[in-house]
């Protein structure tokens, strides 16, 4: 057998010598790297989910006009996109381009006669607008927009259609101010009422088809060209594309314009930063104590070793070996307990409560990814390394008679 | 070169024990010549041990020079002792001191990994050397499945296998009957004639002491 398979299997053999202690490290070990693997997989899910919302919500690239972002509208749609028409098919000629929305952002005031209030509403592509935004909008009842309707439609936050006691087949009246800064209005009937799983959302949101927004705000533009991408991956690339075939327009991506979705971010990579370190020092210490306690247990070998020949730095490795060991297998035990609370988890559906300032609460999900695994065993080898070096590296240099005078 | 494996010229060593400082060789000279198996006598405390943890190269001097094979070893660092233990000096302990989670096999053979000896070698240096000491049945064995006298054999096959210039052994028979320790009397006595291996022997065993070519006596940290 190969000296360094000798060494591994003398490791193996001594990590079984005590082996309550050693399976207490383990044990420890794998509820960190189970405890790690858990809220990272958590924390990725809810990112996973945020980005897709966000790219779903807004698109993958939005495209403005240059002061879109940067000014305020004196007059409505004054920094609207012009001949956004060819702009479109130009940028659906790409094949990595899965569709491009244009969208129109205009507020106020709705009314049923007797009653008004401000809504903010969007004016979009009734065609492919609500297969693209996809789960995250719940209808609640009737449907989404017709774009074959004769007459203007309309959906109604549920909030709004709560105020006004609005039933599905209802007509209202829509009125803002158009391009020129007179007063403009018409009927709209209600096709449908949706939840957006935010309630100050759904008290002033409203879509009507985007030639319904046109007419009343009397303009040809749009505020916005939201482009969806095939892959979101593709995103930067693509920004950067744009922004030289349109020097003229304002490109962002779905990034840039995601705050709660960095806010989030931010808030769960810090817990996640503390949960970690005090996983890393429970390990540690752990792991210091383990070995640390083997060392002392084994100082008369230590010296009959050294004594035969051994160098410390040798007698050292032994240890880190041990160690690793103990962190290799503590890692497994805890990945495999990771993966299989992510897989009961998958079928399970268990719901969490509704976040703050929501109104529907969202499924427990752990999302699994090889990086965070890889990444997770790779720090706790490194932790039980670390933990192994400094708990036996005295104890290996013990003068050799003092090492074998130890009782 | 001459014929002396060990020489040490007016060696001296001392400890602090609390506030006491106890002298535990004074002034020693002595040489021994190769294939020599010499016995070190005397009472507990004498220097015996200390004597044979300079010898061995896992103490120093405080004064005096050791020279082994010829060569001044006061001045090499603890990297070149250890070197030069596990390529010319073995050990045998009073309480064998093998290792509890190592066959037999592996015990005898670990002197040689470090050496850094090849597969095939070490294979038959094992082998034989345990067929020499009677053990090769036992090959797979844990020292805890083996009686004392077993276990000793494994020693002395483990301070051999490496084919030393030098072995120290501290009292080796003293956790032995009477019949085994004969057996491993004789069991060394032969290898120093067979493989010309000098022995430095610490021991209260007068059986023990009048099969050395050489009997010492130390009291008091001084040769007598």
């Amino acid at each position: 057998m190969k000296i360094y398979l000798k060494r591994i299997k003398f490791a193996w053999k001594n990590i079984w010598r005590n082996r309550r202690r050693s399976g207490a490290t383990m044990g420890v070990t794998a509820m960190g790297v189970t405890g790690l693997l858990f809220f990272g997989g958590f924390a990725l899910y809810t990112y996973e989910s945020l980005e897709e919302f966000s790219a779903r919500q807004q698109g993958h690239v939005v495209l403005s006009h240059a002061n879109f972002y940067a000014q305020n509208e004196e007059k409505p749609m004054q920094h609207g996109v012009e001949d956004w028409e060819k702009i479109r098919a130009d940028l659906k000629s790409n094949t990595d381009v899965r569709q491009v929305l244009p969208r129109i952002e205009f507020t106020g005031l709705i009314s049923n006669g007797d009653k008004s209030s401000i809504f903010v509403g969007s004016g979009v592509d009734a065609c492919y607008e609500f297969t693209v935004t996809g789960p995250f909008l719940e209808v609640t009842q009737g449907e989404v927009l017709n774009p074959d309707s004769d007459m203007p439609t309309i959906m109604l936050g549920k909030g709004l259609a709560q105020q006004f006691g609005t039933h599905i087949g209802d007509s209202l009246t829509l009125l803002t101010t158009t391009v020129d800064g007179t007063l403009n209005g018409v009927d709209a009937k209600v096709v449908g009422i949706f939840g957006t799983g935010v309630p100050e959302m759904d008290q002033r949101k409203l879509y009507v088809s985007l030639n319904v927004a046109q007419n009343l705000i009397a303009t040809r533009r749009v505020s916005t060209l939201s482009v969806y991408l095939k892959n979101t991956a593709l995103t930067m690339a693509y920004v950067d594309k744009l922004k030289q075939r349109y020097p003229q327009l304002a490109t962002r991506s779905w990034d840039e314009l995601a705050t709660f979705y960095h806010g989030v971010r931010n808030l769960y990579d810090r817990i996640f930063a503390v949960m970690g370190f005090v996983i890393v020092i429970v390990v540690l210490l752990s792991i210091i104590n383990t070995i640390g306690m083997t060392v002392v247990e084994r100082t008369r070998e230590i010296g009959t070793l050294a004594a035969l020949g051994a160098l410390p730095g040798e007698l050292l490795f032994n240890f880190v070996i041990e160690a690793a060991m103990i962190g290799v297998i503590g890692s497994a035990i805890g990945m495999l307990v990771a993966g299989g609370i992510t897989l009961s988890l998958f079928y399970g559906n268990v719901m969490m409560p509704p976040p703050p300032g929501m109104t529907q609460g969202y499924p427990l999900r752990i999302a699994f990814s090889s990086a965070l695994y890889a990444k997770t065993a790779l720090a706790m080898l490194a932790i039980t390394i670390v933990g192994a070096y400094f708990a036996a590296r005295k104890g290996v240099r013990k003068p050799i008679v003092e090492a074998l005078a130890h009782v | 070169m001459n014929n002396t494996v060990v020489e040490l010229r007016d060696v001296s060593k001392s400890y602090t024990l609390g506030d006491a400082r106890v002298d535990a060789l004074k002034s020693v000279t002595l040489a021994v010549a190769r294939g020599e198996m010499v016995a070190i006598q005397g009472p507990s405390g004498s220097g015996k041990s200390t004597l044979l943890n300079i010898c061995g190269l896992i103490d120093t001097p405080d004064a005096g020079t050791f020279l082994l094979h010829d060569e001044v070893t006061n001045t090499l660092t603890p990297r070149q002792r250890a070197i030069y233990r596990r390529r010319t000096i073995g050990f045998i302990f009073q309480s064998f001191n093998l290792v509890p989670v190592m066959t037999v096999y592996e015990n005898v053979e670990y002197p040689l990994i470090l050496g850094g000896v090849d597969d095939a070698l070490r294979t038959t240096r094992v082998t034989e050397i345990l067929a020499r000491v009677g053990l090769a049945k036992h090959a797979h064995h844990l020292p805890d499945q083996l009686s004392g006298g077993q276990r000793q054999r494994v020693a002395i096959a483990r301070a051999l296998v490496k084919k030393p210039l030098l072995v120290i052994a501290d009292e080796p028979t003293a956790n032995l009957d009477s019949t085994t320790a004969s057996t491993m009397i004789e069991m060394m006595k032969s290898m120093t004639d067979v493989e010309n291996v000098t022995f430095l022997v610490a021991t209260h065993d007068e059986r023990m002491a009048r099969h050395c070519h050489r009997e010492l006596r130390i009291i008091d940290g001084g040769l007598v």
